[in-house]
């Protein structure tokens, strides 16, 4: 409701001269024109430019407000005397808004809490999906911003444009009012009708910036096109001079092949020793005490979002929410997505069906292509709220403590960090052999080489989930390439290129390890491909990708993501070489392995492959996990399936390249638990 | 607080090491040699002066790191006589002191008693013979240091490094010395002392096997190596030459294992006596820790370390002189010092009279029980050792050869000493190379020269090409004329060379 009654009018008007905001004159025209036309006072005074909203409210505020928002739920019956105690209470340590911990809780619904709202500002409270808005009134180019800051422009009345808000703050008036550039009025609406009706409205304009934003604005970054012209006229180029050089010296040509790939792989394994060694340093661990973690001032902390892209995962969304509600962060700072897609009913309704408290958003990401999760999430952006934003699966079980880590990890290191990466590791360690592998795979990378490629200035391939961002940056990096499907990866390069920082961080993520040999197929075969994608993309420009790095930088690179593609497809070649020669003892090999070339191939064979394993046995002994260091010795055959899945990569590179293979969770028989502590791993589901 | 790294202290470690450079050069200007460095220069310049350089060439009768680290000299111009062993001696004993040094930091001691410890230390025979004689036994002395310092980090960091800096020093050990294996596996029940109860506790193999997998590989890598060139994964410990058998086959030229050889006790109990001789310093510091439980269980384990290992490498035959092993005493004490805190005069009064009664039992020792390597050293040290090289068969025949150079063939096994007097093997066909294999199947051998040692001798009747041509030392071969004949060696040449 405005403002009625002539006792009112006077004092608003008052008030406003008093404020030197206005004049007696246009106060006596307001007044005139009010006779005339009839409407409240400050409907008049704003239409008619006197004064802009910001400053009228400044004015203002304490005029229009009714009771205290607790006071008023409790007055209506929505919430208990005891819980605006605690409400309060809590309010002090987490130093959020009261309706912000109201909301967080559960304890009142977000509708509820609008009307309550408006009564207090004594505006009305509107129901968007029944009183739809003017689309006229929208601006395309801003629906990032109504999204975002959660207003819209509503309708125009009187000749006053009628904002249509979830909150009243000054800075979000002061927002509002540089975004709409003309004079205003709010009425109050609640959150997920602005959202719900965005996505309605303006769901083709989201789409299209999460597809194309990244391939328009820095189209050198896109996967969108697999090979560029260069690139494949280097490739024919390439291939036709080999042909022509096998043909002539046939021997030499192979013995120089040999001796090219026999270097690789002994870089290759050098890089990954210091990276062994490196990534082993106490700090790593320590980079982060649980003692700062309890130092932290909960009221110094930032809105966090947390993006939530899942797909037909209706069985793991009880298991995430759940996880998420017991962050160690105040609920009233989280800011959800459940990011689904809009033809999932079946998540979609688990969704609905949970209840889930007003932290929680449905995002309906609608159906185009590419169908990707990195397209999700650059939908989601548009929603997004935080000062910081990370991800996680359906089925992670982060611990509890991780954002706040993540945010002390930000604040102890360079200010030109933009992301910092969590440990992922598994909580059914035991499941079966392909998940005890899978976990030291995971516990050698996210324990070990991530930690010293930081040290080491390498560019960070960043894990699929519980990595941490600077919204600004990510925003300003155009988000995820939706066309890469290993959009983390490429992110991770692409950050270190545009000259930004990607740290790491001593908390763990437990999620689902594969534990099904197909699944671990498509999975990997899906993460290889990105990998090919992402170096593809990266060294279209190779010299400028040299200079942006350096020269650690580019080697490392060269080594640590062209070396995991490279050593995926070449050892079936030379294991079937090994083995044809240890059954046959046949002698065909023998010239294109001179001496020098068979030592390097005989250390590789020995000592690096030795060692290689000895690192997956590190990866168990560092984490704990003391009964997986024996099945260590059986990695090997680890390495055959990586190959297998590293050529289906190759193929679907080619063939179809921008195919999200999903990976299905929700396989294991054991509970989701982030309590995998002290070689305690996760147990199976009574 | 630590201290700054003082320029001092440098100072004394380059004194000492031009002190350990001197007297090298003053035990062999007093015609001391060590058989086992020319031995392993000889193999050197062998493999690298052969046709076709290979590693097989260095053959795989012991271990490849001492050979690889005299590699580089060879292609130093000036050291064909055969000095690179000990210049390698003495630089790695300088190495292991400035790694001690750099490791010494932690411990706040004043340059005074950085100097005097560090000469104490030098001159404790065990090290100034590992220094001074162009052995290897320096380069373990380093990879012992580095074990202890392994050992002593897992004790009170038990972090992922320490473990790995064990495995992995492991790993090289075997690589540089055949008693490695005793190494380790004395120091296998020791683990339990090294280790954190907890980790003892809930999984002892886990344990073993991040220790032990890089020694494995390590051994399997070796054996595989071995079944590749050599056609027998345990071809390094059953060829009868091969030094990973250590004095197996040779007792009755070692006093130590006739005495003791087989036995795992007795020659612990000996061994101790030895130590108490040459080691004091050892006891003092394990009572001196005894408050200390983190210092008092690296202590202990230094203390029983190379007695297990004393009493398993005897046991199986492979030990030939206590001082094999003891002498890595003087690098674990060197890696102790590093550990422990010296606050109080008194504490570091006892521990230098402590090294000094170690030094003097030391040199007791060495005199009384040497084996008759050590005496020459001893007696080189003393300037009383005076080898005629007229008198040597080797060192003229060697020389002949430098002189007369043409195609030769000759059975390099037991002529190391040929080689290395000929200071490089350029126009040699020695044993591993095409050429001599695809000669020694010649009824008469088309090679300018054959050199050949008297089949009367133990060497002889070895010696591949007596066997191959049995009346060759006596009666000539046709088309052959006797061009050289001295000490028992014979050269053949060619007639129409």
């Amino acid at each position: 409701m405005t403002q009625t009654g002539g006792a009112a009018k006077l004092r608003i008007g008052e008030l406003l001269v008093s404020r030197g905001l206005i004049s007696n004159e246009q106060l006596e025209q307001a007044l005139a024109r009010q006779q005339r036309e009839g409407g409240p006072l400050g409907h008049i005074i704003l239409s008619s430019h006197m004064v802009g909203t910001l400053d009228f409210y400044d004015a203002l505020t304490d005029h229009f407000r009714r009771g205290r928002i607790g006071d008023l739920l409790v007055e209506k019956g929505m919430l208990s005397e005891e819980k605006l105690t605690e409400a309060i209470y809590i309010q002090g340590e987490w130093g959020s808004r009261l309706g912000d911990i109201i909301l967080a809780k559960g304890w009142v619904s977000p509708y509820a809490m609008g009307q309550t709202l408006a009564d207090h500002f004594d505006k009305p409270h509107v129901d968007l999906m029944q009183n739809r808005p003017d689309i006229r009134l929208l601006d395309r180019s801003k629906l990032s911003v109504y999204s975002e800051k959660l207003f819209m422009p509503w309708r125009r009345e009187g000749g006053l444009l009628k904002v249509a808000v979830v909150d009243v703050t000054p800075e979000l008036l002061k927002l509002v009012d540089e975004t709409v550039g003309e004079p205003f009025d709010f009425i109050v609406t609640s959150k997920f009708d602005i959202i719900w009706l965005l996505q309605e409205i303006g769901g083709s304009y989201y789409s299209e910036k999460a597809v194309h934003e990244l391939a328009n604005a820095l189209p050198q970054y896109s996967a969108s096109e697999v090979f560029t012209s260069k690139q494949l006229l280097f490739l024919f180029v390439w291939m036709t001079l080999s042909v022509i050089v096998l043909a002539i010296w046939p021997i030499p040509s192979l013995v120089i092949l040999n001796l090219s790939i026999s270097l690789f792989l002994f870089l290759n394994f050098g890089l990954r020793m210091v990276l062994g060694w490196v990534g082993g340093e106490k700090h790593f661990d320590q980079f982060v005490t649980d003692e700062e973690v309890l130092a932290l001032d909960d009221r110094d902390l930032p809105v966090y979002t947390v993006l939530l892209p899942m797909f037909h995962e209706a069985a793991t969304l009880p298991n995430i929410a759940q996880a998420l509600r017991t962050l160690d962060y105040p609920l009233s700072k989280l800011d959800i997505k459940l990011i689904l897609e809009q033809e999932d009913d079946e998540t979609i309704n688990a969704a609905k069906e949970l209840g889930l408290e007003g932290i929680f958003e449905i995002i309906r990401v609608p159906e185009s292509l590419p169908q990707t999760k990195p397209k999700a999430c650059n939908y989601a952006l548009h929603f997004s709220r935080g000062e910081l934003a990370t991800i996680y699966d359906g089925e992670d079980a982060p611990e509890p403590d991780q954002l706040k880590k993540a945010v002390i990890a930000f604040r102890k290191s360079p200010a030109n960090t933009a992301v910092i990466q969590g440990r992922l590791n598994y909580f059914n360690v035991a499941e079966n052999w392909l998940t005890r592998m899978f976990t030291m795979e995971y516990s050698l990378w996210f324990d070990f080489y991530l930690p010293a490629l930081d040290a080491l200035h390498i560019p960070i391939p960043l894990g699929g989930t519980s990595n941490h961002f600077k919204m600004d940056i990510l925003r300003e990096m155009g988000g995820w390439d939706p066309y890469n499907v290993t959009e983390d990866c490429d992110l991770g390069v692409r950050l270190t290129q545009a000259g930004h920082r990607v740290g790491v961080m001593n908390s763990t993520t437990f999620e689902e390890a594969n534990n099904s040999i197909p699944n671990w197929i498509r999975q990997r075969s899906r993460w290889l491909k990105g990998y090919m994608q992402s170096y593809l993309v990266h060294m279209r420009t190779p010299i400028k990708l040299y200079g942006e790095l350096g020269h650690v930088g580019f080697w490392g690179f060269q080594f640590f993501i062209g070396g995991t593609i490279v050593s995926a497809l070449l050892t079936p070649v030379l294991f079937l070489m090994y083995i044809l020669w240890l059954v046959t003892s046949t002698m065909v090999f023998d010239p294109y392995f001179p001496s020098f070339v068979l030592y390097i191939t005989l250390f590789n064979l020995l000592v690096a492959n030795g060692m290689l394993v000895y690192l997956f046995m590190l990866s168990g002994f560092k984490r704990r996990y003391f009964g997986l260091i024996p099945w260590a010795l059986t990695v090997p055959f680890y390495w055959v399936l990586q190959s297998w899945a590293g050529y289906k990569g190759l193929w679907q590179l080619i063939h179809n390249p921008f195919y999200w293979e999903k990976t299905h969770h929700g396989l294991t028989t054991f509970e989701v638990t982030h309590d995998v502590t002290a070689g305690q791993p996760g147990k199976p589901k009574v | 607080m630590i201290r700054p790294h003082s320029v001092a202290n440098t100072f004394v470690l380059v004194s000492v090491t031009l002190l350990m450079v001197g007297i090298t050069i003053w035990l062999l200007s007093n015609g001391f040699q060590f058989e086992g460095a020319t031995q392993r220069w000889a193999t050197v310049v062998g493999a690298l002066g052969s046709s076709d350089v290979l590693l097989e060439n260095l053959n795989f009768l012991q271990p490849h790191l001492p050979l690889y680290v005299l590699i580089p000299f060879y292609y130093i111009p000036g050291l064909d006589t055969g000095a690179a062993p000990y210049l390698v001696s003495v630089l790695s004993a300088a190495i292991l002191l400035f790694m001690w040094d750099r490791d010494l930091r932690e411990v706040d001691i004043s340059t005074f008693r950085h100097a005097l410890l560090a000469i104490l230390i030098v001159i404790h025979p065990a090290f100034l013979w590992a220094a001074t004689s162009g052995g290897y036994l320096v380069l373990s002395m380093i990879t012992f240091y580095m074990l202890y310092r392994s050992a002593q980090h897992i004790i009170t960091e038990h972090d992922i490094h320490s473990y790995i800096s064990l495995a992995v020093v492991f790993l090289f050990f075997f690589f540089i010395d055949g008693s490695a294996i005793f190494i380790f596996v004395a120091l296998l029940p020791l683990l339990v002392v090294i280790a954190p109860l907890r980790t003892i506790m809930v999984s002892p193999a886990s344990l073993y096997l991040i220790v032990g997998t890089p020694f494995a590989f390590a051994v399997a890598t070796w054996g595989y190596m071995n079944w590749i060139f050599e056609g027998d994964f345990l071809y390094f410990i059953t060829n009868a030459d091969s030094a990973f058998m250590g004095g197996m086959l040779h007792i009755q030229e070692y006093p130590w294992l006739q005495q003791y050889g087989g036995q795992f006790f007795m020659p612990m109990i000996a061994a101790t006596g030895y130590m108490l001789i040459a080691y004091p310093v050892s006891i003092y510091l394990l009572l001196d820790t005894m408050n200390n439980s983190y210092r008092f269980r690296a202590s202990f384990v230094l203390l029983l370390h190379p007695l297990i290992v004393i009493g398993i490498a005897t046991s199986q035959y492979y030990l030939k002189h206590p001082f094999e092993i003891l002498g890595l005493i003087s690098a674990g004490v060197m890696a102790e010092l590093t550990f422990i805190k010296m606050q109080t005069k008194r504490e570091f009064v006892l521990l230098v009279v402590f090294l000094i009664v170690s030094s003097a039992g030391g040199w007791w020792l060495f005199a009384q029980s040497g084996n008759p390597q050590m005496q020459q050293w001893m007696q080189a040290l003393q300037g009383d050792l005076h080898l005629n090289a007229e008198e040597d068969a080797d060192l003229a025949v060697g020389l002949w050869l430098k002189h007369n150079r043409q195609p030769t063939m000759l059975y390099d096994r037991d002529a190391f000493r040929v080689i290395a007097a000929r200071g490089d093997a350029k126009d040699l066909q020695l044993s591993f190379s095409r050429d001599f294999k695809m000669h020694v199947r010649e009824r008469i051998p088309n090679v300018a020269q054959i050199a050949v040692p008297d089949p009367g001798t133990i060497r002889g009747r070895r010696d591949r090409l007596n066997i191959r041509y049995p009346h060759l030392y006596e009666h000539g071969m046709k088309g052959f004329r006797l061009v050289y004949d001295h000490l028992g060696w014979r050269v053949y040449r060619q007639n129409h060379v």
